[in-house]
């Protein structure tokens, strides 16, 4: 059990070493993340929601990223639900975007609680 | 500028906006009835309290035992006003001006409580008029039930809860009470779904920002006092749909505890509606059209520059709340969610929302009408005064003018019928209150069959004008007398009597309609009522079945036998020929198998018994009363004291005999023997009292009867007399209600004595200060 605890405190130390190098690129990979999820994959994915939005937690957990963060990707994402409503109505690219702004939301507002 | 039009002002212009545009809704005479539940109360507020509220039998159908008494402080407030001003169209207007203008003022004096800035209260007016105009908040005035008044009452109420949160001042409690009292409808049992969609995470919410953001403390004393007196003051209603919820085999209990119940009408619900469920639509409220949507839009976008720029644990609160409710309103935040979602339905009680798209509506719309109201407070406190004022006006116009169909009140006069064209705001035919008249003045007590028939439970009357009402019958809540108008009033018969009447077998529907004490049919014979209507409602499920237009109507009547004994206008009421009444004793005992399949398919067997009770096999193998006739010429009188007792003298009655009730079967039917002087009152006080110390007669032979009724096997030899007897027949649970009325009017008195306690105690310290 020990050994099980040190093992993936060495994997979590290497992949945290990794991406306090690679900082653009994890961003950048979950807005790419968000992107996919609600332009390209037809079906809505627990699993891949759930893998970005720990990606982008515990991204902001290593870069110290302020609730701003959180809140400027809202405002986009609002934007977006805004122009795919008028374009498309409640489809399922609109629906993906609004559960992604919820989600985002309620990132943003524990982390301003905690700060 | 800032004098002329200081927050106080514009509060009361647009209070007096909300209080006259109902007014304009309606013209003099007309008036907005209609409905699953109807608004009947609106039209005869006396009837409708005597038929519906005061008595625990249901007035329509096969009379099941259902307690309304929650309606009572309501209808006798809406009964005083109709007393005033002799109109319902006057009635119906102040009470939406109530809700309208009471929404927006209580939820302006709510939001203020949050906003101790400067620009806060014109940031709570702009709130207060989005709260009442949002598309989420006027989608349903058009079918407002009882528990629409929470339009008001919601922020109301939360503002006197949290004023005792913040004061610890005990008045506000008793302010909370006395209004809950007039109100009592949106706090009884009926409205379960509204009181728990809202009170829970309100006084959440209110508590953690008094107590742990504002750190005020108050007495639980205060708080538990203030529920005692609640459920005292409330106990006339709570008591008896408590004890309703516990009894097996009532609705209510049915449908919390029964497991398949619960599969059927909560998980299977829950997933049938999950498709019309959208987030974007409920975050843009879309329904009002674009304007609405670019408005939704522009104040999202201003919450979320307010949380960037602002780091406020009251304004995180109100955002949690905020995405909590979103989160019950659409149940469609990820899968997982959903299914969570999905489980909590099987947790007993929990089926109430399986209407969820509707039941947290209004929660959602306070949440995000607070949630605007901060986020404005926090922009015009950087602003100038006079700039704070221009935007006050232009924005809460501009939501008034995205509400337009509201406003304007289409929504509350939308069409039902496309052809021929017909709305659901009424001018009254008078052709039909003349019949309801007759119908009210019938001697006897038997039950009447409405046609044309519908699919559930309605009745269909146009009005003078384009209007029409569909809605609860007007012949059982107005009139007083029970009607079987629809496939589910029928219960339990209702597919059976679908079958029959397709066969034509006029036979056995006399025979059912003979079990059923139906002796009059009700005919609206106008051909726009049913022939060629488009949308077929209500009618499109039993059309198939039923005769396909009115003449036909006609043929159908007449082959049942119906004698014509009123007609004016389209309206004729025929009376069948004479069968069994309300009370009668059974000649003949027909034993019929208890199998699924041959459901009272007993009754096309026997259709010329004279005075027949039929009776399953099963019940007979445990009671001797199926061997068991009487031959002799019993004279029988029953006198109706009310729907829950009943006075009966028989006489030449020597040997046992069958009573059989046409009354559907419950338990707490029971009989009592009485030798007091005969006393008419409404409730028969003195009778009931009598029986209280008596021990109940033949509740051991008391069985089921006819597939619905009540039957007891009386032996007079129990009684002692014979030849001549009195008895009483009691609905025992109408006990429950005198009892907790008693409590409440107890209730009631204690509560006026702390408000005289407390006024005449700071009448004595202003006397000592003066001195």
């Amino acid at each position: 059990m020990k050994n099980m605890f040190k093992k993936i405190r060495k994997i979590v130390y290497m992949i945290s070493t990794i991406m306090e190098k690679n900082k653009s690129s994890v961003l950048l990979l979950v807005f790419i993340g968000i992107i996919s999820d609600i332009f390209f994959i037809s079906k809505s994915s627990d699993l891949l929601i759930f893998s970005i939005l720990a990606l982008y937690i515990f991204s902001s957990l290593i870069y110290k990223l302020k609730s701003k963060i959180a809140y400027f990707t809202c405002l986009l994402l609002l934007s977006l639900l805004f122009v795919l409503f008028l374009l498309s109505g409640p489809s399922d690219k609109t629906e993906k975007t609004a559960v992604w702004l919820v989600l985002f939301m309620l990132v943003g507002i524990i982390q301003q609680w905690r700060e | 500028m800032e004098k002329l039009l200081s927050s106080k002002i514009l509060v009361i212009i647009t209070s007096i906006f909300f209080v006259v545009l109902p007014f304009f809704w309606l013209h003099p005479g007309q008036m907005d009835l209609g409905g699953d539940s109807s608004r009947l109360y609106f039209y005869e507020p006396l009837s409708y309290l005597k038929n519906f509220g005061l008595f625990a039998v249901f007035p329509q159908g096969i009379g099941e035992v259902s307690p309304n008494f929650f309606i009572i402080p309501y209808v006798l407030l809406l009964y005083g006003l109709k007393y005033i001003f002799h109109s319902s169209y006057i009635v119906i207007s102040l009470i939406n001006s109530l809700k309208l203008a009471g929404g927006f003022l209580a939820m302006y004096l709510l939001i203020s409580e949050f906003l101790k800035v400067k620009g806060g209260q014109y940031a709570a007016i702009v709130a207060s008029i989005f709260y009442v105009c949002m598309s989420t908040m006027t989608g349903n005035w058009d079918k407002a039930i009882f528990s629409h008044n929470q339009v008001f009452l919601n922020p109301l109420m939360a503002f006197f809860i949290v004023k005792f949160f913040l004061t610890n001042q005990f008045k506000y409690i008793i302010f909370f009470l006395l209004i809950s009292l007039f109100f009592s409808p949106n706090f009884g049992l009926t409205s379960a779904p509204a009181i728990f969609s809202f009170y829970p995470l309100v006084i959440t919410f209110l508590a953690i920002y008094a107590f742990f953001l504002s750190k005020k403390i108050v007495s639980i004393k205060k708080i538990l006092s203030g529920g005692i007196l609640f459920f005292g003051l409330h106990a006339f209603h709570l008591l008896p749909q408590l004890v309703s919820i516990f009894d097996s085999g009532s609705f209510a209990n049915t449908r919390i505890f029964d497991k398949a119940n619960i599969v059927q009408e909560g998980v299977r619900y829950f997933i049938a509606i999950l498709p019309i469920s959208k987030v974007s639509e409920k975050i843009l409220l879309s329904s009002n059209g674009m304007f609405s949507i670019i408005i939704s839009f522009i104040f999202l976008f201003i919450i979320l520059i307010t949380f960037i720029k602002r780091n406020n644990k009251a304004l995180l609160l109100t955002g949690i709340f905020f995405l909590l409710t979103l989160f019950l309103l659409t149940a469609k935040i990820t899968n997982v969610a959903t299914i969570f979602y999905q489980s909590l339905f099987y947790i007993p009680g929990f089926s109430m929302f399986r209407n969820f798209i509707g039941q947290w509506l209004f929660v959602f719309s306070f949440f995000y009408a607070l949630l605007i109201g901060q986020s404005l407070a926090f922009i015009f406190e950087k602003l100038r005064k006079n700039l704070i004022i221009v935007l006050t006006i232009i924005i809460g116009v501009s939501i008034i003018i995205s509400a337009s169909d509201f406003i304007g009140g289409k929504i509350t006069n939308h069409k039902i019928w496309e052809k021929p064209e017909r709305r659901i705001v009424l001018n009254m035919d008078q052709n039909f209150e003349n019949a309801l008249h007759f119908i009210e003045a019938l001697p006897d007590d038997n039950k009447f069959l409405t046609l044309p028939f519908t699919d559930a439970f309605y009745q269909v009357v146009p009005g003078k004008n384009d209007g029409l009402y569909i809605g609860s019958s007007m012949i059982s809540f107005i009139a007083g007398k029970k009607d079987f108008g629809g496939y589910q009033v029928i219960s339990p018969f209702s597919d059976f009597f679908l079958s029959i009447v397709k066969e034509k077998d006029y036979a056995t529907i006399r025979t059912l309609f003979n079990i059923l004490d139906i002796h009059y049919v009700f005919h609206n014979s106008n051909p726009a009522i049913y022939d060629h209507i488009i949308p077929d409602v209500p009618y499109q499920y039993v059309r198939q079945f039923f005769p396909a237009n009115q003449k036909e109507y006609k043929e159908f009547i007449a082959n049942l036998g119906g004698e014509e004994i009123y007609t004016k206008g389209p309206y004729q009421i025929y009376r069948l020929n004479d069968g069994v009444s309300h009370f009668y004793i059974a000649k003949s005992v027909i034993i019929y198998p208890q199998k699924q399949t041959e459901k009272y398919l007993f009754l096309k067997s026997h259709t010329n018994e004279y005075n027949p009770v039929f009776i399953d096999s099963i019940t007979c193998k445990t009671n001797k009363i199926c061997n068991s006739t009487n031959d002799e010429k019993i004279e029988m009188r029953v006198k109706k004291i009310n729907p829950t007792l009943y006075k009966i003298t028989f006489q030449n009655s020597n040997n046992p005999f069958l009573l059989v009730f046409s009354e559907a079967y419950h338990k707490d039917w029971k009989i009592y023997s009485n030798s007091i002087e005969d006393s008419f009152d409404l409730f028969g006080f003195k009778e009931i009292f009598s029986n209280v110390l008596k021990k109940d007669l033949f509740s051991k032979s008391h069985i089921e009867v006819n597939g619905y009724s009540n039957g007891w096997y009386i032996n007079p030899q129990q009684i002692g007399n014979t030849d001549q007897f009195t008895v009483y027949v009691e609905m025992t649970q109408q006990r429950i209600f005198y009892v907790s009325s008693i409590i409440s009017i107890f209730t009631l008195c204690c509560i006026l004595a702390i408000i005289i306690t407390a006024i005449f105690r700071r009448k004595n310290v202003a006397g000592i200060i003066g001195k």
